[in-house]
């Protein structure tokens, strides 16, 4: 299966390039929506849709998959609804930690008072594991704590376990994540952003020029950037 | 490499964006960064390449071409299913974004979700009925694929005079509505079977009737079916012209009677009844009646069958005084009438010479 491929081992560079306009990588948005900046990392235009330069991609791919090995704190960040469960499934893969509902605004921003939310929100997993018996609430009360767990685990479900700022964010989807990449910016977090021609490369520390609409194409880079 | 990046490769440097006065702490503000204007226009231009580079370009754009796509609408194309929601199917066509096809477009005959016609995973044929919506992502049908194959099927069973079987929708005063292949037709009363007409029409709904059809006009979307040319197995062979047959009167008008004759449906005009003049059929005949009848003339194109009492009355108003009488002797009229028949043929062809000359120029 093409998402198996491993850049990295002896692997050609034809192959890479094979293996990376098999999945889409290299399909941008149409010409006129694009964001001029991308210029550098626009192949050409075909068609009325601008081609990524996928060449590119291999050497920055590179560059960001050892900025990841070295970080410890990740958060993957990507809601639009198809790559949600892409990004899902890469975190808890690698034991990340990631967003893929709507970006709270404030996460990194209003730390203190998120954490204190994610503090909460352990408190009541432990809360509902209990027997219901033990725990003196009556069954009003334990449904209501039960709805209370349900909402938070939507928002602050894949950042459980993040006990202080990350080290590295990835954001798949820069426009749609707007929020999140001001956040970033405003508090010198590196971030690993995947372009697409209508994405600005200046918000990011790491830029990965790659289609980021297909599922196939999100599931490859990232996947390529956590092996 | 020789490329203008704008990042830096170091892990924990700032980006180029925040401009801070102490970089020492974590939280500098982000200045009024307002978005410089790029002064030059930015252009695409050729990548400067290096010479190890050059090889991997002349990779990339030989192999390029093999991943393009240019989908118009209207295109038919091959497409994997890969997720379903509520919305509809996702499907990947090789473009840059999976195109939705929405739940209404799955399928000819209604239904609730996408997971019902399609399997995850599994390749089916779409047609393009949107194009680029500027993200990317195109609309699909099904639909319109089904519902061009579903009339070039009837127009298949009409020109092969194939049945097909349908299920009644539901009854109206004209004939009744059905469904067949997930369209809908319409048979008119006079098409029904005999054995129908008769029953409670409002039974027939959800019932199962084989049918032929009749008229196949996809630019009025008029579907027209007939049950009864579906279930005669003989179609009128068997009876012919002059044949006297039982039959039973099937309904009374103002004009005739409808009297079913070995399957067939055949019209017992008023004027054919009897040599006496008729006020009103109902007060002869009713349905339920049986009566021996004389066929007339069969249109076999139209399922039609013409039939008569007039020509087997021995003496002329018998069937108004004496209906027995004229069905025992209705095998002997029907006997002169045929004899009649034969004689009047004969003397056309031996008669005019031209007749001749047409009758040897034929085969």
């Amino acid at each position: 299966m093409l998402i198996d491929f491993e850049m990295n081992f002896n692997k050609t560079m034809k192959e890479k390039l094979k293996a990376m306009l098999e999945t889409g990588v290299h399909f941008g948005h149409q010409v006129r929506r694009w964001n001029a900046k991308m210029a550098p990392y626009i192949y050409e235009e075909k068609n009325g849709i601008h081609i990524l330069d996928i060449v590119q991609t291999v050497d920055e791919l590179e560059k960001a998959r050892i900025a990841f090995k070295k970080a410890k704190n990740v958060v993957f960040v990507g809601t639009r609804p198809q790559i949600a469960p892409v990004i899902k499934n890469i975190a808890e893969e690698c034991n990340a930690h990631y967003v893929n509902t709507r970006w709270v605004g404030g996460l990194l921003t209003n730390w203190s008072t998120i954490s204190a939310c994610i503090q909460n929100l352990n408190d009541l997993d432990k809360l509902l594991e209990q027997d219901p018996k033990t725990t003196g609430l009556t069954k009003k009360e334990l449904v209501q704590k039960e709805k209370e767990m349900e909402r938070k685990d939507k928002f602050f479900g894949g950042v459980r376990q993040l006990s202080s700022l990350p080290d590295l964010v990835v954001i798949v989807g820069q426009p749609h994540e707007r929020n999140a990449v001001l956040e970033c910016q405003k508090l010198n977090i590196p971030t690993i952003t995947l372009l697409d021609s209508n994405c600005d490369p200046s918000y990011t520390t790491y830029g990965i020029p790659a289609n980021d609409d297909s599922t196939r194409s999100v599931e490859f880079i990232l996947k390529q950037l956590v092996s | 490499m020789s490329f203008a990046h704008r990042v830096s490769t170091q892990f924990a440097s700032t980006t180029t964006r925040s401009i801070s006065k102490n970089t020492a702490t974590k939280k500098s503000t982000l200045s009024s960064s307002s978005r410089k204007s790029v002064g030059v226009r930015a252009v695409i231009t050729e990548p400067v390449a290096s010479a190890e580079n050059k090889a991997a370009y002349d990779d990339f754009s030989g192999m390029l071409g093999d991943y393009l796509v240019d989908y118009k609408v209207g295109d038919k194309i091959m497409g994997k299913v890969s997720a379903m929601n509520t919305k509809g199917a996702y499907v990947d066509i090789g473009g840059k974004a999976p195109a939705l096809c929405p739940t209404v477009e799955c399928s000819l005959a209604s239904v609730r979700n996408a997971a019902a016609v399609f399997d995850e995973g599994q390749e089916y044929e779409f047609e393009i009925v949107k194009g680029d919506d500027g993200e990317g992502s195109m609309t699909l049908s099904v639909r319109k694929i089904q519902l061009e194959a579903a009339w070039e099927r009837c127009r298949q069973a009409q020109a092969d005079d194939l049945a097909l079987s349908s299920e009644v929708l539901s009854v109206n005063r004209g004939g009744i509505l059905v469904e067949v292949e997930n369209l809908r037709g319409f048979i008119p009363q006079s098409h029904l079977g005999p054995r129908l007409a008769l029953g409670d029409r409002d039974e027939l709904v959800g019932q199962t009737l084989p049918v032929k059809f009749i008229e196949v006009d996809e630019e009025k979307n008029r579907l027209v079916a007939s049950h009864r040319l579906a279930t005669d197995l003989v179609s009128g062979e068997g009876l012919d012209v002059g044949d006297v047959v039982t039959g039973i009167v099937q309904a009374v008008k103002p004009y005739g009677a409808f009297v079913d004759v070995g399957g067939q449906s055949g019209l017992l005009h008023i004027s054919q009844i009897s040599h006496e003049r008729i006020v009103a059929v109902e007060n002869v005949l009713s349905p339920g009646d049986e009566l021996k009848v004389l066929i007339l003339s069969k249109d076999k194109e139209r399922g039609r069958l013409s039939l008569s009492t007039k020509k087997l009355e021995p003496n002329h108003g018998d069937m108004l005084r004496n209906p027995s009488l004229v069905y025992e002797k209705a095998e002997e009229m029907g006997k002169l009438f045929r004899e009649r028949v034969a004689a009047a043929e004969a003397a056309a062809e031996g008669g005019s010479p031209t007749d001749e000359v047409v009758a040897s120029s034929d085969e």
